[in-house]
């Protein structure tokens, strides 16, 4: 069995005449994915295909090495949070959580202690019994994860798992993702909200027009984008000897002085790697004293509006 | 020299002008009620409602021309003789009468339809926009807007009411032949007709807002206030029927009531004072139970999510 | 203060929306933060001069709270997180006669819709019928009914509820155009942390119909004095390590990603770091004196399920 955990190979998927998806090859690993990608990109229906929602009309993909092909098995392993609103409204929640468990074949008695867990975990416990049809937005959607991930399967999609959440819910769910990534799991989260995905991980894909633009950690991304020059913002002590001093090297495009802060100095660079390594051996050689660096534009929306546009 | 280049910020703009409502907000809201359901109906309703409003005012400018210039009328030779059977058929009436003859009736049928097609979207299209929030969160009162919804409602009315009783009267005035006679016999009329056309908007508005408050859909605020008056047609005769018949029931038969307190003022002439009394009690007491609902219905705080 | 509420206290029947609130709110861009049934939407309905307190008072400009004045919303925006549109205007005459309600005159009215919104990008569109407007394109338009008429105070309720990506970076350069008007307040509602940490500078927490924490962003995220936080391009355990062999005290090694937190104190100076790393190969990429998140503070003071990881026993 290979190290992954999904493996994605050579997938188209058209309806009709519509192509959602050409040629798409990716191979995941454990752990925590984002996949972002503007509205109508492909990303519902990468998931609805990883998960076994559809089929992909050209190609194969793979799940922990199995096909989902006569392959019921496969279906304990996988779980999914669609987008769509679909509850069964007449139960409660904890009514709903366990015949869901109890369709996958889980006992009566376990069934009720997990979907009983499950409510506390993602705090719904304050509704009771009463039922799904009067849960607020927030509530369902909670539901919602809390019934893609009742029978602990190995690998997991969330498809746009945060909308409709209090701020609240929010962190909760996030730490829960992130703890689901930690033990081991596969998680694959969609989300058009950039910096909710960069706070439970670094690690994303890319989805534009239907096929990758971009897969892997933020930052090496980011570093391979030498067209747009990384913006790095510094506070030194001072920063007009600092910018002469960068001025002389190649790898440099532009500095900028900010007149509202007699400290700060933005540096444009083409080359980050050179710059990290010439930036040590600068500021001893010509006494400068650094306070921060950062930068301005690698972060994943940076990176995003850099790959989509 | 002063320099004669200049940037101009195209930002954001104070304005400092005085914050005091010059017009109050319930006219606002009236006639934007109106002119929202003006733009919702179909060229060809509106056509329709034109050309059905043509006909009419004409009918009241020549009838009333008619019947004060009749002798002159009757020089055309071909007219005397109808015009001479007709004035033996029909014996001379007062001017009131004629209002009575030409606007309650048909202020009334017109008045109850328009409610159901056309009032029935007041607020009902307002809740399903979530527009009331809007409302306020601005400098408007549950007041400001109920007031306004029955000026909308009392700008629908005028149009069967005020509007043919100043026809009827300008075009009188003109075309009489004894103007003594007609002020004397009219110069009270304004005040009736307003008087019946306030009835018909308090009454017929207040049930038409409640059901297009307590409804999201405009069609079931339509269907539920002819519920209404089915019902109130209806519901006396059993009520009649079990505890034996007295004015307070016979009131609660809603449309008819207004019908007759609409004759009594018209007529100013009671004929069952008892009757008359309950009818308007019972009409009285819908109506206040409609208004205080609404206002329940439109609690500004429970709006504003 | 542009606000101040002293004791507030609001019951529907038995059940208490507001207890016992005092805030006063400086002449700032707030964000109000809280999970939902906290009291944000009463609080902002107090605030409207909807709420009649059951004890405790307010004052917001000239005007008193709780005295049912309809005044005070002529000074005070309202853009509500649903879609609240007056169907069969088009965009102009909706503003405009929202700018009316609030005692414009017709012609004066007209003329802001019309520069109003120019301002949130809808001048192309503001003929249109607002039936054919895109999700984006409403947002514009709540948020142009909102400051049409110049109020001191805008309240806005997540703004950027449904726009992706692109709409939201557009809503919150406006959100941020108008914080920055001299004299004119915005109160941000959201649940996104991230949008309040940008658009803001006074931070609001509410739960449990209390207000849990209020104060400048910049004060309430201040952190230790000389804890810095890093980020290597590899390999920071061994980093960690290095730097610890030079005396300094490393902590929060970051499982997941390449980040540490060092205090520099002792005479140390940050250029010492690049120094003792640049040996080993190592290249610091980020160096930021470790202040909190807004999200930290909001973990700090409202309550979030904290066993939620556990409980799931994988």
């Amino acid at each position: 069995m290979s190290a992954y955990s999904i493996e994605v190979t050579n997938v188209s998927k058209w309806y009709g005449d519509v192509s959602a998806l050409t040629e798409v090859s990716l191979n995941i690993e454990p752990g925590i994915l984002g996949l972002l990608g503007p509205n109508g990109a492909g990303k519902s229906t990468l998931l609805k295909l990883m998960s076994g929602q559809l089929d992909p009309s050209i190609g194969e993909i793979n799940i922990l090495g199995q096909n989902y092909h006569n392959n019921p098995q496969l279906w304990s392993k996988v779980g999914l949070c669609p987008e769509q609103d679909s509850l069964w409204e007449e139960f409660s929640g904890p009514g709903f959580l366990s015949a869901m468990l109890q369709l996958q074949g889980w006992g009566v008695h376990d069934s009720d202690r997990r979907a009983a867990e499950l409510i506390g975990m993602l705090d719904l416990a304050k509704a009771g019994r009463r039922r799904v049809s009067g849960y607020s937005k927030g509530m369902r959607q909670k539901l919602r994860i809390a019934q893609s991930l009742a029978h602990r399967p190995e690998v997991l999609f969330l498809d746009e798992p945060m909308t409709g959440l209090d701020a609240t819910s929010r962190t909760l769910v996030s730490d829960l993702i992130i703890e689901m990534g930690r033990s081991g799991m596969t998680v694959v989260v969609s989300s058009h909200i950039l910096h909710e995905v960069e706070n439970i991980t670094k690690e994303m894909v890319i989805i534009n027009q239907g096929s990758l633009r971009a897969r892997g950690n933020v930052y090496e991304i980011r570093e391979l984008l030498t067209d747009h020059p990384l913006q790095l913002e510094l506070s030194v002590d001072d920063p007009r000897r600092f910018c002469q001093a960068f001025l002389g090297k190649p790898h440099v495009v532009k500095v900028e002085l900010v007149p509202e802060d007699p400290e700060r100095v933005i540096v444009f660079t083409q080359h980050q790697n050179q710059f990290f390594q010439d930036l040590p051996e600068i500021l001893e050689d010509h006494d400068i004293h650094i306070k921060s660096i950062h930068a301005e534009d690698e972060d994943m929306e940076a990176v995003f509006k850099y790959l989509v546009h | 020299m002063a320099s004669k280049s200049e940037i101009y910020s195209q930002g954001y703009q104070k304005w400092d002008g005085d914050r005091t409502q010059v017009t109050p907000p319930w006219y606002l809201i009236g006639r934007a009620g109106v002119q929202n359901i003006l733009a919702s109906t179909g060229k060809k309703s509106r056509m329709f409602f034109i050309i059905a409003f043509v006909i009419y005012y004409f009918m009241l400018v020549a009838s009333t021309t008619l019947r004060l210039q009749i002798e002159n009328f009757k020089r055309i030779e071909w007219l005397a003789g109808v015009l001479e059977a007709w004035q033996a058929a029909q014996p001379a009436q007062s001017e009131v009468w004629y209002h009575e003859a030409f606007i309650l009736r048909p202020a009334i049928f017109f008045t109850f339809w328009t409610m159901i097609l056309y009032g029935s979207q007041l607020i009902s299209k307002d809740r399903a926009a979530n527009a009331l929030q809007v409302y306020f969160s601005k400098a408007v009162s549950r007041f400001d807007y109920l007031f306004g919804k029955f000026f909308a409602v009392a700008q629908m009315t005028a149009v069967v009411t005020l509007v043919p009783s100043a026809i009827i009267i300008c075009v009188g005035l003109v075309a009489t032949t004894d103007h003594l006679e007609f002020i004397k016999q009219s110069w009270y009329i304004p005040i009736l007709t307003g008087s019946f056309w306030l009835l018909l908007t308090i009454t017929y508005g207040s049930i038409i807002l409640l059901c297009s408050s307590l409804m999201n859909r405009s069609y079931m605020a339509g269907a539920s206030f002819f519920g209404f008056a089915v019902f109130t047609a209806v519901f006396p005769y059993i009520l009649g029927f079990i505890f034996g018949a007295h004015s307070f029931v016979e009131g609660l038969k809603w449309t008819s009531s207004i019908a007759t307190i609409g004759e009594a003022i018209y007529s100013l002439k009671v004929n069952e004072a008892g009757l008359l009394f309950w009818q308007v009690f019972d009409v009285a007491l819908v109506t206040g139970v409609a208004i205080f609902l609404i206002t329940r219905r439109i609690e500004p705080v429970e709006v504003v999510k | 203060m542009l606000l101040t509420i002293d004791n507030f206290t609001v019951s529907y029947g038995r059940h208490r929306v507001l207890d016992n609130i005092s805030l006063e709110l400086p002449q700032a861009a707030v964000g109000l933060l809280g999970p939902n049934g906290a009291g944000k939407s009463t609080l902002i309905k107090a605030i409207l001069g909807l709420l009649k307190p059951e004890s405790g008072n307010g004052r917001f400009l000239q005007f008193e709270l709780g005295k049912n004045d309809k005044r005070i919303r002529q000074y005070v925006g309202y853009m509500p997180e649903s879609e609240c549109l007056i169907p069969g205007f088009s965009a102009v005459q909706y503003v405009s006669y929202v700018a009316q309600l609030n005692g414009m005159g017709r012609r004066e009215a007209f003329k802001r819709a019309h520069k109003v919104l120019y301002l949130v990008g809808l001048g192309e569109a503001r003929y249109r019928n607002l039936d054919t407007y895109s999700t984006g394109m409403k947002q514009r338009l709540k948020l142009a009914q909102a400051i049409v008429h110049d109020p001191h105070l805008i309240f806005l309720d997540e703004p950027t509820n449904g726009l992706d990506p692109d709409g939201r970076e557009e809503m919150l350069d406006l959100i941020r155009e108008i914080a920055r008007i001299e004299n004119r307040c915005i109160i941000l509602s959201s649940h996104l942390m991230r949008d309040v940490e940008r658009c803001t500078e006074y931070l609001v927490i509410m739960d449990q119909q209390k207000i849990k924490c209020s104060g400048y962003i910049k004060e309430l995220c201040a952190g230790q004095a000389h804890r810095y936080r890093l980020r290597v391009n590899r390999d920071h355990k061994q980093a960690a390590e290095i730097l610890r062999g030079k005396g300094l005290t490393v902590d929060h090694v970051s499982e997941r990603e390449p980040n540490f937190e060092v205090m520099l104190d002792g005479g140390i100076h940050a250029r010492d770091l690049f120094r003792h790393l640049t040996d080993a190969g190592i290249q610091i990429r980020q160096l930021i004196p470790r202040n909190y998140t807004v999200e930290e503070i909001y973990r700090k003071h409202v309550h979030i399920n904290a066993n939620a990881g556990e409980a799931n026993g994988i």
